[in-house]
């Protein structure tokens, strides 16, 4: 039976990468080592305490107008005020946001990065490569400022955030001219879901996930369109914009526009216990007192949505497939997303379903007599996981943000990571312009969801990720350094190996695996190899070499390519 | 039973308009004809399959000229003009004043297509119980199902099921299905089966493949005999890495061998459709080509305004559409290989009738499909959809998928599989399209003719638990009456592994099945009545 209950015991170094790896992109062979020595309890309070940010929003190199490395979203307290003659256009400062936000993912060592991208796809709304990449940050950080507290609170800001009601038109929605887009996908996609095929029960009918009707098509998506509208916000006045308040980040957000809000009776369908809100007559009401009415109305709405189990449920199924496993069987369904659900709908408090599903045994696939057949390793990396992971791994020099900005921005994130990488791994890292509210099949697409990031189109990227970002342009990744810093007795190749898988496969390669990584390129594919006691004489002696500083171009070529294979194998295409 | 009721009616021709099709009485006529087809006819042939993504707004696509004040009534402000120097485009004075059509001004390229007898025009396309979730949608029609229980639940790609079992992909060198334009993997070709038939070629460099993928990869990960998720992730990755690799040399060797005879314009779709010429030309015997095009859902700002509403977005689409197919037409037609492919055009659903108030359209269900090329039988299917239960801001927002839908997609796809590429009956019930086969549409000029098929319309419900099969399972389906029938399990090369003789009661019947003994794979289940006539079949994975 699967089992919420805690994990017992030190993680050690297998759990400790399997945890670091699903909830962070932040994975080192030291935080490896600090996290095997953790319960349960040590590693998810470890993960809960807040990450020091280096810097709180990307910060323009100098370039154009600029004089010293300015901000062009916030005025900034360490890089003064807003400047926006940087000469970057829309797309480029769009490409540059991603890029702080990536970088700031890869020094994250709590939880937040990973809520927050899982919050993402949750409530999908994509970058334009020409949008305003100031209200996107806003978007961005509201995700954030919620990624482990309220959802409840957090579907209601979102609902009047801007580049939200830009991108499913919910500011065109107008008593008598309604626009649908937003109603449907806040109940299909965002909060109740709609049902799916999940597997087929023993009496051989089919269970769904959820019922496969949460909703009328034909009495709520229209009576949902009519409770939103009149929300509206400013593209080209983000100054303008009222702020959301400290306790939910203090960001710029959309405004009640009453002579736009229908306030007229609504009733929703049974399926949500005929709802009603009643007629409200506006006349010689306060602007103040209209607001609070159609504010009023939306919270409402949102209550009776989240009033619903399968809210908790959708939610949770989404939670399991993005930090547990794709296969929801009726085992899980009962033993896991129900009593995880009832715990999210008593306040709707991300942190407490998070914790509770990361602590249990179920996740460290310890609920059963077999420990290693599910979950470990059970996912396919996507590829935003698979570089943020190696650069950490490899404790790749990143270029300073400050004072190497433009190599930072431009050449290592925008041009190698985002256009070489990401675009074509089919994972542009927010969105572009045909990316739909659903998000990536990965995180929809039933029943292969991960599976969707590997295919013949990706394989190529995803397995030149070395070529393409690590080993091509001079960052001063040096990897003899690397091993050195990783491997205490480097001059043994069965350690480097030993170490390394250890560090880059989620459970320990066979012996003639492993065997298969020293022969082929520490030994030239195995024709260096000496007999006997001498096997491994070649490595030795150029190691030693190697620390007297000679052989170093030889040394680092083999290195990389031992890096490189590690990286392209199928292993390290899970987590 | 909606889709019963469809069936009868477009073969009744109740439909006002629909008599006027004289293409559809021909398919009534066939009737024994062999199963076997000379290879030489089909092996050079292929589909092109676009997905206009979003949802297409038929109604501003193709409009019914002469519902032409209905139509402007409910769509007062984004309406195609019928008079003016943007007026919508007549597509063929010498139709009957109910098939009377105005293109959208930027389908001036299908018109020629048109004028050319290489275009056929299916009107009123759906399925039952249509969902308009862009998502269920397509992931319903990826998998050829619809939106009743029966159906919904298809666990492959209707694409996989029709190249597993009609071509063996052990003996062709090229990838049966190719797709294009859309990086991430189509639900089309998903198949549980362990091979992979199709290849994913977008974002690359075709022809540079096989060297892309010839300098990268380890030797497969060997971890046989041992079983968890985690080793089925380094199988599936394997058996990825070899249907690309043996798939490269051969895309790479085909498209540098290939050309292309005209000037493409410059557009994604065009670029698509180029490299699909250019391969067809050099050679490629790929079965089924899926092509993508983003962007038609178009909740604002379809138009650009009332004033202009031959402008904006959805427009630019159709420009890009009509002339990037024309392009592809014109440069087979110069290549010589015209006779060899079928273009179609699909979407997940149509939009409502009426116009929202942001310039756009909502989601709504019915649709057209173009079905082009020099083998198609040119002309209208069907008849266009009837405006008149509709009014601007009135209650009814939705066609009447009951009495309004005159065509299933999967019976486009079956009569397209059947008549141009030589699709058996066995094939097409393996393909699961046996049931939309009933009253085969004619699409095709000069179709390879096959065995029709006998099938009973009791709908038999037959249900597999549990599937995938260990040792045992239970078979459940209905029956019409009392009989003595009979159930085959074949395997996908068509051989009998197992039969069963069984007495069928009047309703529900559970016959339990001990499978212990064949091999592991994927089989199709076959239940035939007294007359020997399958009554159902239906897949299902032994373990």
């Amino acid at each position: 039976m699967a089992s919420l209950d805690p994990f017992e015991g030190a993680l050690g170094t297998r759990l400790a990468k399997h945890l670091l790896r699903r909830a962070t992109f932040n994975i080192s062979q030291q935080r490896i080592d600090q996290y095997a020595a953790y319960n349960v309890e040590q590693a998810i309070s470890q993960l809960l305490a807040p990450s020091v940010k280096n810097l709180n929003q990307p910060i323009h190199y100098v370039n154009g107008g600029l004089t010293q490395p300015t901000p062009w979203i916030n005025d900034d307290p360490d890089y003064g005020a807003v400047n926006e003659n940087n000469s970057s256009g829309a797309q480029r400062l769009n490409n540059f946001l991603d890029g702080w936000w990536m970088d700031e993912a890869r020094r994250d060592t709590s939880l937040r990065s990973k809520m927050t991208y899982f919050l993402f796809t949750n409530l999908t709304a994509p970058q334009k490569d020409n949008g305003k990449s100031s209200y996107y940050y806003d978007y961005l950080m509201l995700l954030e400022h919620f990624c482990l507290s309220d959802w409840k609170e957090l579907i209601f800001q979102v609902s009047i955030n801007p580049r939200m009601l830009e991108f499913l038109n919910n500011d065109l929605n107008t008593k008598g001219l309604v626009n649908e887009n937003y109603a449907r996908e806040l109940l299909e996609l965002y909060t109740i879901g709609v049902g799916k095929p999940l597997y087929i029960d023993d009496n051989g009918n089919i269970a769904f996930d959820g019922d496969p009707l949460n909703y009328s098509e034909t009495i709520d998506i229209p009576e949902v369109a009519r409770i939103l509208t009149g929300w509206r916000f400013d593209k080209s006045n983000r100054p303008g914009m009222p702020l959301n308040g400290t306790e939910n980040g203090n960001l710029p957000t959309g405004y009640a526009l009453p002579d736009e809000h229908d306030f007229d009776a609504k009733q929703l369908s049974e399926y949500f216990d005929n709802y009603q809100i009643d007629a409200w007559d506006p006349t010689g009401r306060s602007e103040s007192d209209k607001k609070a009415q159609m504010e009023s109305e939306l919270r409402g709405l949102i209550d009776k949505i989240l009033e619903q189990v399968e809210t908790s449920k959708y939610i949770c199924r989404k939670l399991y497939r993005f930090f547990v496993s794709r296969n929801i069987s009726e085992e899980i369904e009962d033993d896991i997303i129900v009593p995880l659900a009832a715990r999210f709908r008593t306040n709707y408090n991300l942190t407490e379903v998070i914790t509770e599903l990361l602590k249990s045994k179920h996740f460290y696939d310890a609920d059963d007599t077999d420990s290693s057949d599910e979950i470990i390793g059970g996912l396919i990396k996507s590829p935003l996981e698979l570089l943020l992971q190696t650069i950490t791994l490899l404790n790749f020099p990143v270029p300073d943000p400050i004072t190497k900005g433009e190599l930072h921005y431009r050449v290592f994130y925008e041009n190698k990571i985002i256009k070489k990488f990401l675009d074509i791994s089919a994972q542009p890292i927010f969105g572009d312009v045909n990316t739909p509210p659903a998000g990536f099949p990965a995180h929809y697409s039933s029943p292969n969801f991960d599976k969707s990031w590997f295919n013949s189109s990706t394989i190529i990227p995803r397995y030149n990720i070395c070529k393409i970002v690590f080993f091509k342009g001079n960052f001063g990744f040096n990897p003899g350094d690397y091993i050195k810093e990783v491997v205490p007795n480097p001059s043994d190749p069965e350690e480097i190996v030993n170490v390394l898988t250890n560090m880059f496969f989620p459970e320990t390669p066979s012996l003639e695996r492993k065997q298969y990584f020293i022969d082929t390129f520490l030994f030239d594919g195995g024709s260096l190899l000496q007999q006997g006691d001498e096997k491994y004489y070649y490595w030795n002696s150029l190691w030693s070499d190697y620390l007297g500083g000679k052989k170093e171009n030889t040394v680092h070529s083999i290195l990389e390519s031992l890096i490189e294979a590690l990286i392209w194998s199928q292993e390290y295409q899970t987590t | 039973m909606k889709r019963r009721k469809f069936i009868q009616l477009s073969s009744s021709g109740s439909l006002a308009g629909f008599m006027l099709n004289g293409h559809m009485v021909n398919a009534f006529t066939r009737t024994k004809l062999l199963d076997n087809v000379s290879e030489d006819i089909i092996r050079d042939r292929c589909i092109v399959m676009i997905q206009l993504s979003g949802g297409n707004d038929g109604l501003n696509s193709i409009i019914p000229k002469n519902q032409y004040d209905k139509y402007a009534s409910i769509r007062p402000t984004i309406r195609i003009k019928d008079t003016g120097s943007n007026k919508g485009i007549e597509l063929d004075s010498s139709l009957s004043v109910q098939e009377q059509t105005l293109l959208h001004p930027n389908l001036l390229a299908l018109k020629e297509l048109w004028d050319e007898g290489k275009l056929n025009i299916v009107h009123g396309v759906g399925y039952p119980q249509l969902n308009k979730s862009h998502f269920s949608g397509r992931a319903l029609m990826s998998r050829g199902g619809d939106g009743t229980d029966a159906n919904s639940n298809k666990p492959d790609g209707w694409m996989a099921r029709y190249l597993n079992s009609a071509f063996d992909y052990t003996t062709y060198d090229d990838p049966l299905g190719i797709q294009l334009g859309n990086k991430k993997p189509a639900d089309e070709f998903h198949s549980d089966a362990e091979h992979k038939v199709d290849i994913n070629l977008s974002g690359q460099d075709t022809a540079g493949f096989y060297s892309q993928l010839s300098n990268i990869g380890n030797p497969l990960a060997d971890y046989n005999g041992q079983s968890s998720e985690y080793i089925d992730n380094i199988n599936f990755i394997n058996g990825m890495e070899v249907t690309a690799t043996n798939y490269a040399s051969r895309i790479s060797s085909v498209f540098n061998a290939g050309t292309n005879n005209v000037t493409y314009p410059q557009y994604d779709l065009a670029d698509q459709l180029k490299t699909v010429a250019k391969m067809l030309s050099g050679g490629s015997k790929t079965k089924l080509f899926l092509l993508r095009i983003d962007g038609f859902d178009n909740h604002a700002n379809q138009v650009d305004s009332q004033t202009n509403s031959h402008l904006g977005k959805h427009a630019d689409l159709l420009l890009e559409l009509s002339e990037s197919i024309k392009a592809f037409q014109d440069d087979l037609e110069s290549l010589g290989i015209d006779q060899n492919v079928v273009t179609t055009t699909f979407t997940e659903f149509g939009r409502k009738p009426i116009e929202n108030a942001n310039k756009g359209t909502d989601h709504g269900n019915l649709g057209p499909m173009f079905v082009i090329g020099t083998g198609v039988e040119p002309g209208f299917t069907g008849a266009h959809l009837s405006l008149d239960s509709f009014t601007l801001g009135g209650n009814v927002k939705h066609f009447d998928l009951d009495t309004q839908m005159q065509h299933d997609y999967r019976q486009v796809y079956a009569a397209i599989i059947g008549d141009f590429l030589g699709a058996s009956s066995l094939n097409i019930i393996e393909t699961e399209f046996d049931a939309y086969d009933q009253n085969r549409l004619n699409l095709i000029t000069s179709p390879i003719l096959n065995n029709p098929y006998e099938k009973s319309t009791h709908s038999a419900l037959l249900i597999v638990a549990p599937n995938p099969v260990v040792n045992d399972t239970m078979i459940q389906f209905s029956s019409p009456m009392w009989m003595r029938g009979q159930l085959q399990i074949h395997d996908l090369q068509g051989r009998i592994v197992q039969e069963l003789i069984a007495d069928f009661s009047s309703g529900k019947n559970q016959i339990p099945l001990h499978l212990s003994h064949i091999s592991k794979g994927l089989y199709v289940l076959t239940v035939l009545d007294d007359k020997n006539k399958t009554l159902a079949s239906t897949k299902f994975r032994k373990q």
